[in-house]
């Protein structure tokens, strides 16, 4: 499976009413386009580590701003 | 020939909630803060809180005799009371030995025990021992928390969640195959900083300036607390399940710590389990802590969700950090 679709599965696990598969873009931003909230961070986080069998920082977090950079960090991560 | 292990059954359940209740509307006026946000970022529409003068006593021994009555059972026949609190009438003694008082018990052994959210399903799985091990017969177990003294009134993200209640159980031995299947519980002292109430002990007596700095109050990292609570209560359900050797389409109901809806939907998510076997009423009570649990199992019962020979579980995860959780064949 490409990274890409990993992350929209992972992005549509958190059950968004107003997020369907086509607004899982690479240049869709998590909090502004998305509307994802703290929460919903605190999830993504818990899914992400589950997925890719690591830790997750919050510094790492940060850096999660668009759906490019998700797919870039499990890309990272997936190498490792 | 070894003898069968003595599982502990519930066989009494009350409730005791103040009268007054706290809107969301009435939070939004009070602290500047959007109704609808409140619902939205935790399911809570209304929570109730005690009035100045009632402390966790005064809805613990309301509980205690509800429990009592409800079980036929009589306050004479208790062979100990446990107390799961946060912060109980005073530092010391124990609630539970002012509780013992009020009920007109003589005698028997009454402890507090802290382990905040997770207080009640720690108080249920200390008591079982000693009805497993044949020590005691009948065990009046307690949770009991007043939100509303321990939160800093100006700190919206905590103001919001915590609530006033107590919940009460007796115990006593179940007959074969039924009662308490199986318990985990567990804590990691590393998440200690993620919630708590840092002033009032040994290490930082309260002060006018620690007074005026809150720090008598709850302090919370929520998003900390978020991640961990929506992992730990899948993972400890899922442990509790596999040690029972009970599968998850057999569980007829899971009464989660009802802390946020979202960590509940989020942790079933994670736990593939479906919504409406989860018991929820945090919308009308808020996170009332170590009483969650057992006045949400009181309303499933009271309401026939819980019917004999049921699968329940009660999961609970809390500051510490700790966690904990309970399969039980009910009847």
């Amino acid at each position: 499976m490409a990274t890409i679709d990993q992350v929209r599965d992972l992005i549509l696990k958190l059950k968004k009413k107003n997020i369907t598969a086509a607004d899982i873009k690479p240049e869709a931003r998590l909090v502004q386009d998305l509307k994802l909230d703290s929460l919903d961070f605190a999830e993504l986080l818990v899914l992400t580590e589950d997925a890719l069998a690591a830790e997750v920082t919050h510094d790492d977090l940060k850096q999660l701003t668009t759906i490019d950079s998700v797919v870039a960090f499990f890309d990272q991560h997936a190498k490792k | 020939m070894s003898r069968e292990r003595v599982n502990a059954a519930i066989v009494g359940v009350g409730g005791c909630l103040p009268e007054k209740v706290l809107t969301n509307e009435e939070l939004a006026q009070m602290f500047s803060v959007d109704a609808e946000w409140i619902e939205q970022r935790t399911g809570i529409k209304e929570r109730r809180t005690a009035d100045a003068s009632q402390a966790a006593s005064d809805l613990g021994v309301v509980a205690a005799e509800r429990a009592l009555a409800q079980a036929g059972i009589s306050a004479s026949e208790v062979d100990l009371i446990i107390v799961a609190t946060t912060l109980g009438d005073m530092q010391t003694p124990s609630t539970a030995c002012i509780i013992q008082e009020r009920l007109g018990i003589k005698n028997v052994p009454a402890f507090d025990l802290s382990a905040a959210c997770t207080g009640f399903v720690y108080a249920l799985t200390v008591g079982a021992q000693f009805i497993a091990n044949e020590f005691y017969r009948t065990i009046l177990v307690i949770g009991v928390d007043l939100g509303s003294k321990m939160v800093n009134w100006s700190d919206r993200d905590t103001c919001i969640l915590f609530a006033d209640g107590a919940g009460a159980v007796l115990l006593r031995p179940a007959k074969p195959g039924y009662g308490f299947l199986a318990m985990q519980i567990g804590a990691d002292g590393s998440g200690s900083r993620s919630l708590q109430i840092p002033a009032g002990g040994s290490r930082m007596p309260v002060t006018p300036e620690i007074i005026e700095a809150k720090l008598n109050k709850v302090c919370m990292n929520g998003f900390r607390i978020f991640s961990f609570a929506m992992k730990k209560i899948a993972e400890v359900t899922e442990q509790a399940l596999t040690a029972a050797g009970i599968r998850k389409e057999d569980v007829n109901l899971i009464i989660p710590s009802q802390a946020n809806l979202r960590i509940i939907e989020a942790s079933m998510r994670l736990l593939e389990f479906p919504m409406e076997k989860v018991m929820v009423n945090l919308d009308k009570y808020g996170n009332m802590s170590a009483a969650s649990i057992p006045i949400a199992l009181g309303e499933a019962v009271a309401d026939g969700r819980i019917k004999p020979g049921d699968v329940i579980v009660l999961t609970g995860v809390g500051a510490g950090t700790t966690w904990g959780s309970i399969v039980i064949r009910w009847g």
